[in-house]
């Protein structure tokens, strides 16, 4: 036992937190215990706000401070187009690009029956919810192109499509500014099998 | 492509190599124990960066020592150019180079040296388990197609979703893991059937230059889904499916998938005879070198460019005149590494000669 006891409780916490080793815990635990304490409280309560405060938006499933996230009430954001992503850091990813106008959807994951993931553990209810309501005209399906989304975006075209709403999947192909020849040989199988005529 | 220049650092039982080989026949002789496989294995390692000899890439570390590093210069004929590879091992890092600059995309590594080799362990793609024949598949189209490396190992994912189901078993949402088992598997089960009927003549001739008979050797693909042998991808997608959603009581029951390519196999028969049950070692092993040479002349036929030939031991079990057959094959390549613990096996043959003693090559 090399540490005081508070200190060494402390790296043993920052430990689990994902993407910090042991080496990296000493060095926040030692910055923690130098910084002055209205700075470590501020911390401690944004920690604990954190949980208290942050829920899901009742519509979409984003984080939100309030019933209804930023986005869900913004008037000016077409209702009738629904992106449906993974999770809030999809969302953010879209966001970011600053050109859809429409509202989200979120999964909270994607199917995966290795991790016990099925149907009943994604928002899927809620989102079919969404478009029995009438006002929706397109469903934009926004997953990971990995077996996983795949399967998930395949799953929700089945279970979407009859309630007679378009639905819609993002294009796969070239990173824009990206040279033709250093683009991997998967990417350029799937942008020609996706070609669109100009 | 011909192999200038190689240096090895602390690989295997080398400390320091610095070896220059010829072009044409290379012949590596030594007794037991002192590292001529060593060298065909990193020749191997530098053309996919992973040893076909083990799995772990801390075997390759010399003895108590904490590096490894491997170097070499290929020349393509065809361009008429050199490229300098370079991999160095620290500790669980792998770090890559080409021509000086550092690549984290394999992509960009893989084909600059290609390698065909023949190592004694090789015998069981004929004589083991099916397992040992998809690899042999699996890792020769990975490397000649990316795409198909890609298909493989979506598959594979989608195979482990569709078990888990099945383990479960749901049946609601196992249509969509069914669709992506079908999309993928086709893909996978088209391209290895066309590689089998682009390999199969060249391995027939192959073997009747080898064994000097009439008796031809054929490898089939073996489907465990049927009509792969023959229809179209997208009826093969759809008869898959249907298959898939047939077999989804037995599936479930056993909480594994019965049929696709992870259930494929190859059929090596002699004349009539089904190799793997009733050959000889002989007949086994010269039926393996036929496929590899032939592999060989695949790539060659694919790339445009020959591939290096490394052939571990492969003389031994052999008669004199299909020793022969044997190094004229291999003569045949731009350039041919051979190893053999008795020199005199290749007596009167045109080649470079080295002996190995203890980690030191010395040209003889």
């Amino acid at each position: 036992m090399r540490y005081a006891r508070p200190l060494a409780q402390l790296i043993e916490q920052l430990e689990k937190l994902p993407g910090i080793g042991p080496k990296s815990a000493q060095r926040l635990a030692f910055h923690i215990l130098r910084a002055s304490q209205e700075e470590n409280q501020r911390l401690a309560t944004a920690i604990l706000e954190v949980k208290a405060k942050t829920r899901y938006c009742q519509r979409c499933f984003n984080f939100s401070e309030e019933d209804l996230c930023p986005i869900c009430q913004d008037a000016r954001r077409d209702q009738s187009v629904i992106c449906v992503v993974a999770d809030p850091r999809d969302l953010t990813a879209i966001e970011n690009s600053g050109e859809f106008r429409g509202v989200y959807h979120v999964l909270q994951g994607l199917l995966s029956p290795i991790e016990g993931v099925l149907p009943d553990q994604l928002r899927v209810r809620e989102l079919i919810e969404r478009v029995k309501s009438g006002t929706v005209k397109e469903v934009i399906l926004a997953m990971n192109p990995t077996v996983e989304g795949d399967a998930t975006a395949l799953f929700l075209s089945g279970e979407l499509k009859p309630l007679g709403v378009k639905v819609t999947q993002l294009a796969m192909g070239l990173p824009v500014g990206g040279d033709l020849d250093y683009a991997d040989q998967v990417t350029i199988a799937r942008a020609v099998a996706w070609r669109r005529e100009i | 492509m011909v192999v200038r220049r190689l240096w090895l650092q602390n690989f295997r039982n080398y400390a320091f190599l610095d070896l220059q080989p010829a072009r044409g026949l290379n012949v590596f002789f030594g007794p037991n124990g002192v590292g001529k496989t060593n060298l065909l294995e990193a020749l191997s390692v530098l053309a996919t960066t992973r040893s076909p000899l083990c799995e772990r890439d801390r075997e390759w570390v010399r003895w108590q020592q904490a590096t490894c590093g491997l170097k070499t210069i290929v020349y393509h004929e065809v361009t008429n150019a050199t490229t300098t590879l370079e991999l160095s091992v620290i500790g669980a890092e792998k770090t890559l180079k080409v021509d000086d600059a550092r690549r984290s995309d394999l992509q960009q590594w893989l084909g600059t040296l290609q390698v065909v080799a023949f190592f004694p362990h090789d015998l069981s793609i004929v004589a083991g388990d099916p397992g040992e024949r998809r690899r042999f598949l699996n890792v020769e189209l990975s490397k000649a197609q990316p795409t198909y490396f890609h298909d493989w190992t979506q598959y594979r994912r989608a195979l482990q979703q569709r078990n888990a189901l099945l383990k479960m078993r749901q049946r609601t949402s196992l249509g969509e893991w069914d669709a992506q088992l079908a999309h993928y598997g086709c893909r996978l089960m088209v391209k290895r059937r066309q590689f089998l009927m682009e390999l199969a003549p060249l391995v027939r001739d192959t073997h009747a230059a080898l064994s000097g008979t009439d008796v031809p050797l054929s490898v089939t693909y073996a489907p465990s889904l049927p009509c792969a042998r023959s229809d179209e991808v997208l009826d093969l997608e759809e008869k898959f499916l249907q298959t898939l959603r047939k077999n989804f009581e037995e599936d479930a029951r056993r909480g594994i998938t019965h049929v696709g390519p992870h259930r494929d196999d190859l059929a090596f028969r002699l004349g009539d005879m089904d190799l793997r049950r009733y050959g000889s070692q002989g007949q086994q092993r010269l039926a393996m070198l036929g496929l590899k040479i032939a592999l060989a002349r695949w790539v060659e036929r694919t790339t445009g460019e020959s591939p290096l030939l490394l052939l571990d031991d492969a003389l031994s079990e052999l008669d004199a005149s299909r020793r022969r057959c044997l190094l004229r094959q291999a003569q045949s390549f731009p350039q041919a590494m051979l190893t053999s613990a008795d020199r005199h096996l290749c007596d009167g043959v045109d080649a470079t000669f080295f002996e190995v003693r203890d980690g030191q090559v010395q040209q003889a």
